[in-house]
């Protein structure tokens, strides 16, 4: 309080180093505005050749066709739910096992085993998808010991889980998530006031209960929020998906939860449509339009989700002052 | 009641054991329904003993019981591969039970060891450490496989003469005078190296470091210091929202903006600056995809974010008194902010600097559609390329008609082993860096 009544005082006048400040720091939004009017610009073509095909479910290229990215977003539904089952109860235990439940140097064990964890790239996960297909999914899921014969009479044999699937980039995803979701939890857990916990401890519970009762409950929005954070991160990555799953376009499999099947979630799309040769002019206008598109939708999805998340943190923070 | 609940435990263990070990291989089909039902009979062991000499009727350990029975028989029942609903696969039976093996296992450890430390309070805590140590051992062996793996398959391969050669494939023809006639002779150059790769890894990371260092701390100072509520959080989410977009979407902006520049300015310089240029064996020069200056543009909006964020929060821990008294001794606002502000938050930067450059030697998703292999040297204005690119184009080469796949498909652990020992020093400097920063605010307070 006493900060702002000196600063009140002395009004900040336009000295230089304010100017360089004020212009730089219109950076950020210049970036921003930047890209969403180049995805909007981008997308026109798009929208103008394959209208409402756009948001259907088959993708059949040619003329009149339909361009429909429907599979693409169940897709990134997919992914994004298999990782997230994944990561966040791991990461809860985790952060729990870092705060009320550490014993001696466990929680300083936790913290920095997760900050090496999470310098660990993208990259270093993605080249591991081979090693993940030829040790888990390919014994597990895809029939390793049957005889050929004994496969020909199954009905999906064509179909199986080649090299690549959802399963597989969510299960890589969620390793890429931890590091990151874990250190989040653990914030939203160390920052419940300890009136709370001893009001709870006073009253004869221990510690399970006090965290089930207690911690948890009253952690619960910074605890959304971090979930929010950790599907914006496993939703816009690229690279390990383009390892896991590959670039191809699909529709919706028909069970609709069929994890085994190369779904491509949005990102690895725009890159196949965008940059097919991985260049802009490869693949046609139209194409790289749609995947414009396709980064338009992205976008909105990550503002949505974004907006609720900095909801529920404000929201947190007026409940931790009052 | 000991006897009961030991064997509870001994069983319950062996159940996850055998549960974890089921995940990594097919071999232990034999084993879980036996286990099953000794678990199931250690539980209503348990049960009654409980009955018996506390007087207590536990339903839940009976529920447990029963699901055991329940699942032994479903186990016994399964074929060894299941398929069907048209399911896009053939799922091995040990999956299904070592999720059983481990679902049932738990519970029935916290079970037994409840009653064997006699189910006091105290008890209760520790009895359910199984259920929260055991996911996480499960990710760590996983973690600990992938770093192992790395360091296996990419540590023998590596030598010195790997890490000093720039990689390099050109074909051309070179005029050779024979018997008085001009003669066309092939030359090769063909070398097998990460030297380019690394190099450009640090180059990318100092040039991003020198394009967002100014602008990260001048949306801190802003957003701390001058600006009001409102402009303040548009800028902070504008700057949050950078990193929470996908690293995809601006790697399309750039394409399109790259694209733009292509047809508007064709064969100018400022082409040549976006592109990037170098120089082939026989002294052609080639364009690329883009330039090391135009890609750290973009990565360097993944790293303005974490800059700021840290020069923000340098720039709030500063103790009040510290700046109250520079201001009561008469220096201006601005002073106080280069002379006292910004040298107390220099290491909160530094390390947010540090992460930053950890995140841009990372950074793929960005630059993957606007990299080459790096033959043709490495400045700011050559074709980009690092190694996390490198192990990319180890993976994709072929579709991107580049021959590295081909040459150096093999080396590509350990490129990610070099990859993994840069970004992992950088990244336990940064917490270090940390650490003591965090012991410097308790002498200071």
């Amino acid at each position: 309080m006493q900060k702002d009544i000196i600063f009140k005082k002395r009004k900040s006048r336009w000295s230089g180093l304010k100017i360089v400040a004020f212009i730089l720091a219109f950076i950020p939004i210049l970036a921003l505005s930047g890209i969403i009017m180049s995805l909007v610009l981008n997308s026109r073509v798009a929208i103008h050749t394959a209208g409402w095909s756009l948001l259907s479910d088959t993708y059949k290229p040619g003329f009149q066709g339909s361009y429909g990215l429907l599979g693409a977003v169940w897709g990134t539904f997919l992914i994004t739910l298999v990782a997230i089952i994944i990561a966040t109860p791991v990461s809860l235990f985790l952060a729990v096992l870092a705060n009320d439940f550490s014993i001696g140097f466990l929680s300083a064990i936790i913290r920095w085993t997760l900050g090496v964890l999470s310098g660990i790239p993208p990259i270093i996960f993605a080249a591991m998808a081979p090693v993940f297909f030829e040790l888990f999914i390919w014994p597990k899921f895809a029939g390793k010991g049957l005889s050929e014969p004994a496969l020909l009479k199954m009905a999906p044999y064509s179909a199986l889980p080649l090299d690549g699937s959802t399963l597989l980039g969510g299960i890589l995803l969620a390793l890429l998530i931890i590091p990151f979701l874990a250190p989040l939890f653990d914030d939203a857990i160390k920052n419940v006031s300890h009136t709370l916990k001893e009001a709870s401890f006073s009253l004869g519970a221990n510690r399970w209960h006090t965290l089930m009762n207690v911690t948890l409950p009253s952690a619960i929005s910074g605890i959304s929020s971090a979930i929010m954070m950790g599907i914006l991160t496993a939703m816009g990555e690229s690279v390990i998906v383009a390892f896991a799953v590959g670039f191809k376009l699909d529709s919706i499999p028909t069970p609709l939860f069929d994890i085994l099947k190369r779904t491509a979630p949005l990102t690895t799309v725009i890159v196949g449509f965008s940059a097919g040769g991985f260049t802009p002019i490869s693949n046609g206008p139209l194409l790289f339009s749609i995947g414009n598109f396709a980064g338009l939708m992205l976008l909105l999805v990550a503002f949505t989700i974004l907006g609720i998340s900095t909801y529920l943190q404000n929201r947190f923070k007026k409940r931790l002052i009052s | 009641m000991k006897v009961t609940s030991f064997l509870g435990l001994v069983i319950s263990g062996l159940a996850m054991i055998f549960g974890c070990l089921s995940l990594a291989t097919n071999s232990l089909e034999a084993y879980p329904v036996p286990i099953l039902c000794a678990l199931f009979l250690a539980l209503t062991a348990l049960f009654i003993d409980i009955k018996l000499s506390r007087k207590e009727t536990k339903l839940s350990i009976i529920f447990v019981a029963a699901l055991t029975l329940i699942s032994a028989v479903i186990l016994r029942i399964l074929p060894l591969y299941l398929h069907g609903f048209n399911f896009n696969g053939v799922i091995h039976r040990s999956i299904i039970s070592a999720i059983l093996l481990i679902g049932l296992g738990v519970p029935a450890m916290c079970f037994s060891l409840l009653y064997l430390l006699g189910a006091t309070p105290k008890a209760y805590d520790i009895s359910r450490y199984p259920l929260l140590v055991l996911p996480i051992c499960i990710v760590l062996a996983v973690y600990a496989m992938i770093i192992f793996k790395i360091i296996a398959a990419g540590v023998p391969r590596l030598n010195w003469a790997l890490l000093v050669t720039p990689f390099k494939y050109q074909i051309w023809d070179v005029e050779v005078w024979q018997n008085g006639w001009p003669n066309f002779v092939s030359k090769t150059v063909q070398q097998i190296g990460l030297l380019n790769s690394i190099l450009g890894t640090f180059m990318l990371m100092g040039l991003t470091a020198l394009i967002s260092l100014p602008i990260g701390i001048g949306v801190g100072i802003f957003v701390h210091q001058y600006a009001r509520p409102k402009l303040g959080g548009v800028i902070r989410f504008s700057s949050t929202a950078l990193r929470a977009i996908s690293g995809i979407i601006l790697a399309i902006t750039a394409l399109s903006l790259a694209h733009v520049v292509n047809n508007a300015f064709h064969d100018t310089f400022l082409n040549y600056l976006v592109q990037g240029f170098g120089y082939y064996g026989n002294g052609t020069m080639l364009t690329g995809r883009s330039s090391f200056l135009f890609a750290s543009l973009f990565v360097s909006l993944l790293v303005i974010p974490v800059i700021a964020r840290s020069t923000e929060e340098g720039l709030k821990s500063l103790p009040k008194d510290i700046m109250e008294g520079s201001l009561a001794v008469g220096a201006s606002e601005e002073h106080t902010l280069t002379h006292i502000s910004l040298p107390w938050s220099l290491p909160n930067i530094v390390t947010g600097l540090v992460l930053g450059c950890a995140e841009a030697a990372g950074a793929l998703s960005i630059i993957f559609l606007m990299s080459g292999a790096g033959e043709l040297g490495v400045n700011p204005l050559s074709e980009t390329t690092s190694l996390a690119y490198f192990i990319f184009d180890c993976r994709f080469g072929t579709q991107m008609g580049d021959v590295v796949e081909t040459y150096m498909g093999s080396y590509q652990y350990t490129a990610a082993f070099v990859l993994l020992v840069i970004t992992i020093g950088l990244t336990v400097a940064a917490l270090i860096m940390k650490n003591k920063l965090a012991k410097r605010y308790k002498g200071a307070c």
